[in-house]
């Protein structure tokens, strides 16, 4: 008898902790993961690339993104390389949507590299993985919006954008080495207008769409970190001044939660470093930055989508504990 | 009898006739000689005795000649003499006036030879550049004067000066004022042949020819549009009084500006502002032999800050 009430207090234990956590996740939470900068020393890298694959497929994420830098700028822009890239990003288990770093194309032009033409590399990158407007990686595929669907950016095959429970998510094409404004390589200032002027269409284009679909958050992918440290009092980049003033004026537009994914610096953070024009300490509260793991910090980070939440964005660290040094 | 008679005077006649026909040849054949010679004026009393001639220059083997050129000859009693040489150098696309050759010529043996040119362009072009050479001496070709401008700055006159001392009873030599591009020499020669002094101080110009390796349907890329940069920022402008920017860049084949570069700016900020401007100018491409020719070309811009 009073075995049998214990097993009855636990069971009520249960149900209610069962009922506890269905509600108190909304019905329309979804996770993804975010990673760059990887793999980076090759061929070295490539294992331990595989590992975070692994790690991140347990995490069976809604989708992926790798925010460019899939080797390090001073090794070889070879085909096999970006053959080699390809093959690693069908490992994972569910959609991949990737967008370059300057690694893989704009470095390429550095000897320990191969004297490339950076314009022909990305060009060959554009070829080989913007072949259609779906995602990459395994899983259901889905349709993306691509910029290239506008004749007078037909170009720019990369730059992306789709929803998930009317959260807004866009890739653009904004790169690590100053995003190519590099005075001393020809061609390079050509590349970088022309592209910036696309990246300005396509964030208005990205905006417009969340605000008119009334969109509760919008994640903007890039790979360059654009910042400087709050201790660094020169100017912003200008291959970012644009870009960031045009990020600032439409994220306090939208006046909803906006996070913008990059990698670059190799170092995982999580803050607000976008101020008010003009002040120094005055953050612009809707918008958060996250910066992914990478180069030898080979881990990942889920970011769990919270309508029910009022940042809706929340970042996770998915260490992976084989790649630990 | 007096049909022989006839026949006789007729062949007298006809003997006569032949006769002054070629008498008649000679008289025109020494007249023409007469006024080529002295249409060319040379004499014993000038040192410079070579006739008039093209001085084919290296490579230039297979020149078209497009141009002539014309001296003028001027006398005086030693002091100074400016020979205009008038010349236009009409290369298709952009156009080389070479309108003064300055000779100062006195007894004095400290004399110097000036040479001052000039030349124009319509458009700027990369490494090109006017070379005039020539010599003074009395046996050899001593003294050479060598000097070269870069052409850069298109519309305006480009001026280049140039003086060498001159030994006594001295000759000048050949003149050569020539165009080079990326180390080529490319679009004018000409020798201003037989510059020299007479033993009465007299200088003369003579006449010549000169050539080009450029064909008549080659030219210089066209602008056809110019796009003025944009102002940069105030911050920026804020920081400095002005700033400049040398982009070089190619005009292709289908008149697009592509790797456009700078190595030499006051400040990079201007740089992507200056290439800018270049994309949205138009251009129309070079040509070479009647095929559009991708060219290398260079160009400076200037910023300045606005008057407050």
């Amino acid at each position: 008898m009073k075995t049998r009430m214990i097993y009855r207090f636990v069971y009520i234990l249960l149900i209610a902790q069962f009922g506890i956590a269905v509600s108190s996740a909304s019905d329309d939470a979804f996770h993804f993961c975010a990673l760059g900068d990887m793999p980076y020393y090759l061929p070295a890298d490539y294992a331990r690339f595989d590992n975070v694959i692994e790690v991140v497929n347990a995490e069976r994420p809604a989708f992926t993104v790798h925010v460019g830098d899939t080797k390090s700028g001073s090794s070889l822009c070879t085909d096999e390389s970006y053959r080699r890239t390809l093959e690693s990003f069908s490992r994972f288990s569910h959609p991949l949507i990737y967008t370059p770093g300057d690694n893989e194309w704009t470095d390429c032009n550095r000897e320990s590299a191969g004297s490339w033409d950076a314009v022909e590399r990305l060009s060959l990158i554009r070829n080989s993985f913007y072949k259609d407007s779906k995602t990459l990686g395994g899983g259901k595929a889905f349709e993306l919006s691509v910029q290239s669907t506008d004749p007078r950016w037909a170009l720019f095959v990369e730059n992306r954008m789709w929803s998930k429970e009317g959260v807004v998510f866009a890739t653009i094409h904004i790169v690590g080495s100053k995003n190519n404004r590099q005075a001393n390589i020809p061609g390079a200032v050509e590349e970088f207008l022309f592209r910036d002027e696309a990246n300005a269409a396509w964030l208005d284009t990205v905006f417009d769409e969340a605000f008119s679909s009334n969109a509760p958050a919008l994640a903007v992918f890039i790979h360059a970190n654009p910042f400087r440290d709050l201790k660094d009092d020169r100017e912003v980049d200008a291959g970012f001044a644009r870009f960031l003033k045009q990020l600032r004026n439409r994220t306090i537009d939208f006046g909803k939660p906006v996070l913008l994914v990059h990698g670059d610096s190799h170092y995982f953070r999580f803050d607000k470093p976008m101020m008010h024009e003009g002040t120094k300490r005055d953050s612009v509260e809707n918008f958060t930055r996250l910066e992914v793991f990478g180069g030898t910090n080979m881990h990942a980070l889920r970011i769990d989508v919270d309508l029910s939440s009022s940042h809706v964005f929340s970042a996770k660290q998915v260490i992976v504990e084989a790649n630990r040094k | 009898m007096l049909r022989s008679q006839n026949c006789d005077l007729r062949l007298e006649l006809s003997k006569i006739l032949r006769m002054n026909h070629y008498l008649l040849k000679s008289a025109v054949l020494v007249a023409v000689y007469y006024i080529v010679l002295s249409q060319l004026a040379f004499g014993d009393e000038f040192f410079v005795k070579e006739k008039n001639r093209l001085v084919p220059i290296v490579g230039a083997d297979n020149c078209d000649p497009i141009v002539e050129y014309r001296g003028e000859r001027r006398t005086v009693k030693n002091g100074e003499i400016v020979i205009k040489t008038g010349n236009r150098w009409k290369l298709s696309g952009f156009s080389v006036d070479v309108d003064t050759i300055k000779l100062v010529s006195h007894s004095n043996p400290s004399s110097k030879l000036a040479i001052q040119s000039s030349l124009r362009t319509d458009e700027a072009i990369e490494g090109a550049y006017l070379c005039i050479r020539t010599s003074a001496t009395p046996d050899s070709n001593i003294n050479t004067a060598l000097v070269a401008l870069p052409i850069l700055a298109p519309g305006v006159e480009n001026k280049i000066s140039e003086s060498i001392p001159l030994p006594l009873n001295w000759r000048l030599g050949p003149l050569h004022v020539s165009a080079f591009h990326e180390g080529k020499q490319i679009a004018l020669s000409h020798k201003a042949t037989e510059l020299g002094r007479s033993k009465h101080g007299n200088l003369y110009a003579g006449e010549g020819t000169a050539r080009t390796d450029l064909r008549p349907n080659s030219r210089m890329p066209g602008v056809l549009e110019q796009a003025a940069p944009e102002q940069p920022t105030q911050e920026v402008l804020d920081t400095l009084e002005q700033a400049y920017v040398t982009v070089q860049f190619f005009i292709d084949v289908d008149g697009v500006v592509r790797e456009a570069s700078s190595n030499d700016f006051t400040n990079e900020a201007f740089v992507a502002l200056a290439i800018d401007a270049l994309k949205k100018s138009k251009f129309s491409p070079a040509y070479k032999n009647g095929a559009p020719h991708r060219i290398k070309l260079k160009q400076t811009f200037w910023f300045k800050r606005p008057a407050q």
